[in-house]
């Protein structure tokens, strides 16, 4: 009797197949600067949207050219009453990873939590102007604003949908650095949370009731690390399969077990004046550091090719009117320039910045040889974050070198170029005032209009580079590595990371 | 016919034996030279460069050694080999400057802790406690932050770091030799304290002292090397071994561009290997004890 | 012995008080508040939004104040709350002790064992081949900085060679002991390196120097066999100076090994540190303070006791 037990049982076993290996793709997620290591709170974070994007949803997205957006959560929206007014109608069947169905009561509550103060959402700044969120049935939202919102849509390209369920239970104070974030929180994504080993990884499983699809892989892993060459060795031998990677990461990957991706930073980069520094106020100045500096050069030798010269904050070309000034190098005249505004040729200026990576030290190591060529003395500093925000925050400096997110939508330069925002009342931290400038960015959210909204944006980058408020100087691409083991992998650089549709349901293993 | 003198005879002063001893160590001698050498080529070597040592030139990015550029370009097209010296002077001066702060606070203090013992000993211990309790990190992030990196605050601030351990050292020491037989000797013989101490316990202490001074030199040159790692130390565009090794931070550059940091580093280690065998020579010679 | 022993830890009471005091006023002479490590450059906060977050994590409040009431807590076993995310400190400090410890454990035990055994062999065979090959790879071995060992390390037995993995604490998914053994040999080995390489020397210098005292010639006329003197006379007196290192490398041991956990990715109290100075997560920086002040202060009375231990003619009054 046993015999016939045991024989059956090896039957079974051999019958039905080997046992099928978990797919797990384990990759640096939150490496380099669109990153957020274990920074897990949607509204308040800045960055780290591309590891949040994989198990929180948006209701719209971009699509991975960033050229059009398209509804994700939302099946397809209205725009009324002068773009005062959206109508969102959401997908049916959505279910939260604890299995409850997603209604316009949860987009009504993510909206409102992040307008209330007490969360401290970046969000409440890109909200201001909703007057009140209706839930007229279970899958429609209506957002009605005081004021037209032109970039509303983009704003929601990253703002995740939160289940009011369970979070409207924890007072909005404690939300912000609550131990919901990192212990089973609950989203609509395509994978769902399975565990968290602080300073090391977080690992999601599958979910199998995403709305598009179960994901063909059963577990995605993000590991951390604190040296980036770390990160770059464990994937050049195998260890994970995907990292952010320098320009000069690049050089060590090519031709291993990975593919190099890259795509625009959509990250300008220029030099900013504290413009109520009398020294920086005659634009003359400003115009003798653009022709001072050999642009071409710096992007042709430091960046491989790898970025574009900018000639204004924006840097989509539709948005770039004819006729701008190229301030092409011209070290001759920036020294006229520098006489003409009776430049005192012995002041050392300090060149602060928080970017502490290499290339960013030859570059600015390259501009103060040019600058010096020209009669203008130059030091570079550089910071970490928290001083550059309490340095830049006050007025005890001269110059910058920084970048700045304009993309998709030029309206997210607003805050940083608005004379509103001048700190603490947000990041205009060179105090930019110029009401022209002022009125080109309220003009530019308010209109609806497409064809006209391009034109404000390109009447804004021809006073932009008519009064250089910023030196801009140009527009980088940025890299990831991917192994070769992976099929149907999706990554494109993005300031904050996510903001794209990266069909993470449809990664797969070899 | 005898003479009626002899031949004069050169007189066997103690320091004289020294220096004898000293020369009959092959390794210490090799270490004197070697250091010679560093600090020379440090001094006197960016004069010889072809290059100036902050010259750009971005036509010449990462460019192998050659005939040109004898220890290659690094990624501003710099010449390393002008680069490599000019920073010798700065790596140099941190590592002898701050160990001569070190040594200086840490014996005087020591001294007076390991022979006078009682409450003298227990504050200064206490003392030693504090400094020594403070994780270097944070005060070197700390006061850098606060005061700005550079080079003098860099000296200052390991000087001031490093000063505990000699001043354990030379207690400890001094606590023993305290004990020894011919310190109650010359007590009983009425010789005074302060006497007694500087005479017969001081000498018994430069041996320690002495490796101190080497190690503290390779690990003055090793903290701003570490600092240089974590961003502050010596800044760019200035140069430092320290931060010329920091290139190597990039896989790239480890793997690719070998001469854009392996210099700075064989130097470190040069300079470390010659304090050493310099710091084992003096003790050997130093010590009236000592055996060849 | 034991009276001094208590009188040493009440001592360390007002010490602590003074460390944490001084470490607190150094921080405010940080640039950047904790709120501008939080809140990232190009984040727009309102006004409203900053006051509210700087209530409620105490920073409105006057300095002096803010110390108190840090200082009263802690006295009464809390440390506070992490700025960054909310988690009480100590459980962040107690979650990286493991790891750290298993890392400085390890090295550590390396670096003396074969410290002391090179320094012995070095001294015994002392100016032979042997001694100055050893003495030449122990230099090479302080020489080296510590993140370069680190990287080159990681790239020669990772890349390479493929012995080791690339890092971190744990595979994902695993975590048994062998796991963890793997993701550990590389940098306790790298570590030891430092610890062999100062205490060969340290050892070597001392037995050499102690090897030509009367009282050893004495012994060694006397017929006494060379290992039972080396053992029993010469060993002891020279680990006074060895004892003296180790004690003076505690500090490094939760602080210190800050290049390799970087570079390795392990989770250790040092990078603790400097995420927290990076954050200026002022009870963060002010709890490993106060922990790591207090096992130092410990580990150097333990150091003190030993030298007694050691030497019988040391006495303390």
């Amino acid at each position: 009797m046993s015999k016939f037990l045991l024989t059956s049982l090896l039957a079974c076993a051999v019958l039905s197949g080997p046992a099928l290996a978990d797919k797990v793709i384990t990759g640096a997620f939150d490496q380099g600067p669109g990153g957020a290591p274990q920074q897990f709170n949607p509204l308040t974070n800045t960055a780290g949207f591309t590891w949040l994007n994989k198990y929180y949803s948006t209701l719209v997205l971009y699509d991975v050219n960033f050229k059009k957006i398209s509804g994700d959560l939302a099946s397809s929206w209205t725009v009324a009453d002068g773009g005062k007014k959206y109508t969102f109608v959401l997908r049916p069947n959505v279910k939260w990873h604890d299995g409850s169905l997603l209604t316009s009561k949860d987009v009504k509550f993510s909206i409102e939590l992040a307008n209330n103060p007490d969360s401290g959402s970046g969000f409440a700044a890109k909200f201001g102007n909703v007057t009140s969120v209706q839930t007229p049935s279970t899958r429609t939202v209506v957002i009605t604003l005081s004021k037209p919102n032109a970039a509303l849509l983009d704003a929601l390209t990253n703002f995740m949908i939160l289940p009011s369920a369970q979070l409207s239970k924890i007072p909005a104070k404690e939300l912000r650095s609550s131990a919901w974030w990192r212990t089973n929180p609950i989203g609509t994504g395509p994978f769902m949370w399975s565990k968290y080993v602080p300073d090391q990884y977080v690992e999601l499983k599958a979910n199998p009731n995403y709305y598009k699809g179960k994901p063909k892989i059963d577990r995605l892993v993000n590991t951390y690390f604190k040296e980036q060459a770390s990160a770059v060795l464990a994937l050049k031998s195998g260890n994970i399969d995907f990292t952010y990677l320098s320009l000069d990461d690049t050089k060590t990957v090519q031709g291993s077990n990975a593919t190099i991706l890259s795509g625009p930073s959509q990250v300008v980069n220029y030099l900013g004046f504290n413009l109520s520094d009398p020294r920086f106020k005659d634009v003359r100045i400003r115009q003798a550091v653009m022709y001072a500096i050999d642009r071409a050069t710096i992007v042709k030798q430091l960046y491989g090719g790898g970025a574009q010269l900018a000639n204004c904050p924006v840097t989509n070309d539709k948005y770039e009117p004819k006729g701008l000034n190229a301030y092409a190098y011209d070290p001759a005249k920036a020294k006229s320039l520098l006489q003409a505004a009776k430049w005192d040729s012995s002041e050392n200026v300090e060149i602060m910045t928080y970017y502490g990576d290499q290339l960013s030290k030859d570059v600015l190591v390259t501009i103060q040889q040019m600058l010096a060529q020209a009669g203008m003395k130059v030091t570079p500093r550089f910071v970490d974050v928290p001083t550059y925000n309490q340095v830049t925050g006050g007025n005890n400096f001269a110059m910058v070198y920084a970048g700045i997110g304009n993309g998709p939508d030029p309206d997210t330069l607003y805050p940083s170029m608005h004379s509103d925002f001048i700190p603490p009342n947000g990041t205009n931290r060179m105090k930019i005032n110029i009401p022209a400038l002022n009125k080109l960015f309220e003009t530019g959210q308010e209109t609806a209009s497409q064809t006209k909204r391009i034109k404000i944006y390109q009447d804004m980058c021809m006073l932009a580079n008519q009064q250089l408020p910023w030196d801009v100087l140009w527009t980088a691409k940025r890299f990831g590595g991917v192994s070769n083991k992976l099929i149907n992998f999706v990554w494109t650089p993005a300031p904050a990371g996510g903001r794209y549709d990266d069909q993470a349901q449809l990664w797969d293993v070899k | 016919m005898t003479a009626l003198t002899a031949a004069p005879v050169r007189p066997r002063t103690p320091t004289r034996m020294a220096l004898k001893r000293f020369l009959r160590h092959r390794l210490a001698v090799v270490g004197l030279a070697l250091l010679a050498v560093i600090i020379l080529l440090s001094i006197f070597g960016p004069l010889i460069a072809r290059f100036e040592p902050d010259q750009i030139d971005l036509l010449s990015r990462s460019q192998p050694p050659s005939s040109v550029h004898w220890f290659g370009t690094d990624q501003t097209g710099r010449d390393v080999f002008a680069r490599t010296l000019i920073a010798g002077r700065v790596s140099l001066m941190v590592g002898i400057l701050s160990t001569f702060i070190s040594l200086v606070v840490g014996t005087v203090l020591g001294a007076l802790a390991g022979y006078f013992g009682g409450w003298v000993d227990n504050v200064i211990m206490r003392f030693v406690d504090v400094v020594m309790t403070f994780p270097s990190i944070i005060v070197l992030l700390t006061l850098a932050a606060i005061v700005g990196p550079g080079v003098d605050k860099t000296i200052i601030i390991i000087g001031l770091l490093g000063w505990p351990l000699a001043c354990r050292l030379v207690r400890a020491k001094l606590l023993s030799v305290r004990e020894l037989d011919f310190i109650a000797a010359a007590n009983a013989l009425g010789a005074t304290d302060r006497r007694v101490l500087l005479k017969h316990a001081l000498p018994n202490v430069i041996d320690v002292l002495v490796v101190f001074v080497s190690l503290g030199v390779a690990s003055g040159i090793l903290t701003e090397a570490g600092l240089s790692f974590l961003g502050l130390g010596v800044q760019p565009p200035q140069a430092s071994w320290g931060n010329l090794l920091t290139g190597a931070r990039e896989l790239t550059v480890l793997e690719a561009y070998p001469w854009q940091w392996m210099p700075a580093g064989a130097l470190i280690v040069l300079t470390v290997l010659a304090t050493n065998f310099l710091g084992d020579g003096l003790r050997d010679a130093l010590d009236p004890k000592a055996r060849q | 012995m034991g009276i001094y022993a208590l009188r040493r830890i009440l001592t360390s009471i007002p010490l602590l008080l003074v460390i944490t005091a001084l470490i607190f006023t150094l921080l405010q002479f940080t640039p950047g508040d904790p709120l501008d490590a939080y809140i990232p450059p190009d984040q727009v906060i309102s006004v409203q939004q900053r006051q509210i977050i700087k209530e409620e994590l105490g920073l409105d409040q006057p300095k002096a104040v803010q110390y108190v009431r840090w200082l009263g807590q802690a006295l009464q076993g809390n440390l506070g709350f992490r700025i960054k995310n909310g988690e009480p400190v100590s459980r962040e400090i107690a979650r990286r002790l493991p790891p750290t410890l298993l890392l400085m454990g390890l090295g550590v035990t390396l670096g003396v064992a074969f410290g002391v055994l090179f320094g012995v062999i070095a001294a015994v065979k002392r100016y032979t081949t042997l001694d100055n090959v050893l003495t030449f790879l122990a230099f090479l071995g302080i020489s080296t900085p510590a993140f370069l060992a680190g990287l080159l390390g990681l790239y020669v037995f990772t890349l390479k060679l493929g012995w080791f993995p690339a890092g971190g604490y744990q595979t994902p998914g695993d975590g048994s002991p062998l796991d963890i053994l793997r993701h550990l040999l590389l940098p306790a080995l790298i570590l030891s390196i430092t610890y062999v390489a100062v205490l060969m020397r340290y050892t070597r210098s001392s037995m050499l120097e102690v090897i030509f005292q009367d009282y050893v010639r004495t012994a060694r006329a006397k017929g006494i066999g060379e290992t039972k003197l080396i053992s029993k006379h010469v060993l002891r007196n020279a680990l006074i100076p060895v004892v003296t290192v180790i004690g003076a490398n505690v500090a490094n041991l939760i602080g210190g090994a800050v290049f390799l956990e970087s570079i390795f990715s392990w989770p250790g109290t040092g990078q603790l540190y400097l995420d927290a100075i990076d954050s200026r997560d002022y009870p963060m920086i002010m709890g490993i303070t106060l922990v790591l002040a207090a096992v130092i202060l410990f580990a150097n009375l333990i150091t003190d006791l030993l030298y007694g231990l050691i030497d019988p003619r040391i006495r303390y009054s």
